[in-house]
């Protein structure tokens, strides 16, 4: 259920963005990046999302979620592939000393606003 | 009417990165090595630590911050060790936040101190998800759980520095297997060191203890 948490974090920063960004215009939506290995539930962040942004500017914004695949670098071959989060070995060499390159972070990429 | 898109690229997370950093940066200062122990309700978690605290009071000097949803029933037990403990409920909370765990931790008597160990709420998804400014984050996975775990939980797994494997002891009454348990650790974290621990017979338990020692020497 950390989706609340991560949903908290995310409405603020989108407030704060859109009124800097946007001031007085509608937001249809409100666009995200989400590693694999955050392990959220789309549909729980998704209803977090409209509870929480209720009464605010965000108020029926669309929140669209992007998964971004975990992406890791070989330390023994160097090969770069992705990885399922529930398998972290090389697909190249069978090397388990693996850097994770993406697929951890959570970003806002964009807010989709009416035009002036 | 049309739309345009306004380009953010935010780290949503950006608050509890600085607030972790605040507390990395203290700990560093001072040779401090933290601790985030993260596993399931009734994993062994509180025990693990007092087992810890117990074979190294007399080298070592430790804090702990007990996270709870909610009850100081931990806090309570670990009082009688003797060591500082302080009490973090978050009160309904899955995990514990970054700027929950610095304001406790700036509280502490940080001179006088070598290892603080923190206690996350039970739960292996969500603690997982959030840096508290650790050195160190330890998987804690008991047998009777399912030794396919560390599969189905990959990012705690993944993330940890070390990974313990509690009640050994069981080991002759439950159809668990140590070894696919550790095989299981090993497909999404090939080079973590696994202790295999009994919390009741103290197998284990010195190679476990003697990891956070040696943690805590390369952090002085």
């Amino acid at each position: 259920m950390h989706e609340f948490s991560i949903c908290e974090r995310l409405v603020e920063i989108a407030l704060d963005e859109a009124a800097a960004r946007a001031p007085r215009r509608a937001i249809r939506s409100v666009k995200i990046a989400v590693g694999a290995l955050q392990q959220i539930v789309p549909e729980t962040l998704t209803a977090a999302f409209e509870f929480m942004t209720r009464d605010t500017s965000l108020e029926g914004a669309e929140l669209k979620i992007r998964i971004v695949p975990v992406r890791v670098r070989c330390r023994q071959c160097g090969a770069e592939n992705e990885v399922r989060p529930a398998e972290f070995i090389c697909p190249n060499c069978g090397g388990v000393g693996l850097d994770v390159l993406s697929g951890r972070d959570i970003v806002l990429e964009t807010l989709e606003v009416d035009e002036p | 009417m049309s739309t345009a898109s306004v380009r953010v690229y935010r780290d949503i997370l950006e608050k509890d990165a600085a607030w972790a950093e605040q507390t990395r940066a203290l700990a560093a200062e001072r040779g401090i090595v933290v601790l985030n122990l993260i596993g399931s309700p009734g994993s062994g978690k509180t025990t693990l630590l007092e087992r810890a605290v117990e074979r190294l009071r007399d080298r070592l000097r430790f804090a702990v911050l007990e996270g709870d949803v909610e009850t100081t029933r931990d806090a309570e037990r670990l009082d009688a060790l003797g060591v500082v403990v302080s009490q973090l409920i978050t009160g309904g909370g899955c995990h514990l936040s970054a700027q929950m765990v610095h304001a406790a931790f700036r509280d502490l008597p940080l001179d006088a101190l070598d290892v603080v160990i923190v206690e996350n709420v039970g739960n292996l998804v969500c603690p997982a998800a959030f840096d508290i400014g650790e050195t160190a984050k330890v998987a804690v996975l008991s047998l009777t759980e399912g030794e396919d775990k560390p599969v189905k939980y990959p990012r705690l797994f993944r993330d940890a520095r070390a990974v313990v494997i509690t009640k050994t002891d069981l080991l002759p009454y439950i159809p668990a297997d140590l070894e696919v348990c550790v095989a299981a650790v090993r497909q999404v974290n090939g080079e973590v060191p696994v202790f295999p621990v009994s919390g009741v017979s103290g197998e284990g338990v010195e190679a476990w203890v003697g990891w956070i020692e040696a943690l805590s020497r390369t952090a002085h």
